[in-house]
């Protein structure tokens, strides 16, 4: 007889900031995001990628299945589940709201940008749905030149820009989750987005 | 090449071969087909995740379509130009 080994391990709990990067490029299929040794996504396999900039307590990830739960009258517990949705989110409270590239990327559907000679703008109306590919980046605790990443690989932000406080007391910022579609010609257990991490 | 977008695609291959190569890629890398407008377009597909072979077979799509698109820029060149002649 022996006992079984505990599983008690610090550096796999995460404790470290991350960064929210948008406007990525697509992964293959079974392949993931490509990042530069600095955790920063890799700028000529992903060329658009902007990074969204200061939050003010952090990012928020979710990935929230439903599940529809069968009974039969003899037994008092479900017989069956079966999932029937899945949700996939991406939040945070951005603080860098006047900057034009992030502003963009939060009110793409119904924000339009221009720009001319001594300003720029965002008009809001009904515009074309667009999508954006974003990933939450932070370093392990047990390494940290090695990264782990939350990425929802078609994304748009469906807070808008809700309760934008502009005031001398506080700094400004915006509430943003960005829910994830899925691509539905991907594979099918891969079609919304990934969690992984470098080891 | 790490990346293809739009633009490097159209700037290959011509603007009218661009989208269905990129789809071709799509379908190839199984990066999804049904991926909407992302910002104003298709997003970039990462190519960097793709196994050696279909890395070469994409090199070698755009290198086909980047001679076809020069063939055709180029017979369309003689054909204006004959048409000047006249």
């Amino acid at each position: 007889m022996a006992g079984t080994a505990t599983n008690n391990d610090v550096t796999v709990i995460a404790n470290s900031p991350g960064q929210l990067w948008a406007g990525l490029a697509i992964p293959a299929g079974g392949a993931a995001l490509t990042l530069d040794t600095d955790g920063t996504p890799d700028a000529t396999a992903n060329p658009s990628a902007i990074h969204l900039g200061m939050t003010r307590e952090g990012a928020v990830f979710n990935v929230k299945p439903a599940f529809e739960q069968f009974y039969a009258d003899e037994f008092s517990s479900p017989i069956k589940v079966r999932m029937t949705a899945l949700e996939a989110t991406l939040s945070a409270e951005l603080l860098q709201i006047t900057d034009a590239d992030v502003l963009q990327k939060i009110t793409a559907g119904f924000g339009t940008y221009s720009s001319a000679l001594g300003y720029e703008r965002t008009t809001f109306g009904v515009g074309v749905q667009s999508y954006t590919s974003i990933a939450l980046i932070f370093p392990t605790e047990a390494d940290v030149t090695k990264f782990a990443v939350f990425h929802l690989y078609k994304a748009f932000n469906e807070n808008g820009l809700d309760s934008v406080a502009i005031t001398r007391k506080g700094m400004s910022g915006i509430n943003v989750m960005f829910r994830g579609v899925d691509i539905t010609t991907r594979t099918a257990t891969d079609t919304v987005g990934a969690y992984w991490k470098q080891v | 090449m790490k990346a293809v977008t739009m633009k490097s695609l159209q700037e290959k291959a011509g603007k009218d071969n661009a989208r269905a190569l990129y789809m071709r890629i799509a379908k190839l890398g199984k990066y999804g087909t049904d991926l909407g407008d992302f910002e104003g377009g298709l997003p970039p597909l990462d190519l960097s995740g793709l196994s050696e072979a279909k890395q070469r077979q994409v090199e070698e799509w755009l290198e086909a379509a980047a001679s076809e698109s020069a063939a055709a820029e180029s017979a369309e060149k003689k054909s204006t130009k004959k048409e000047g002649n006249k």
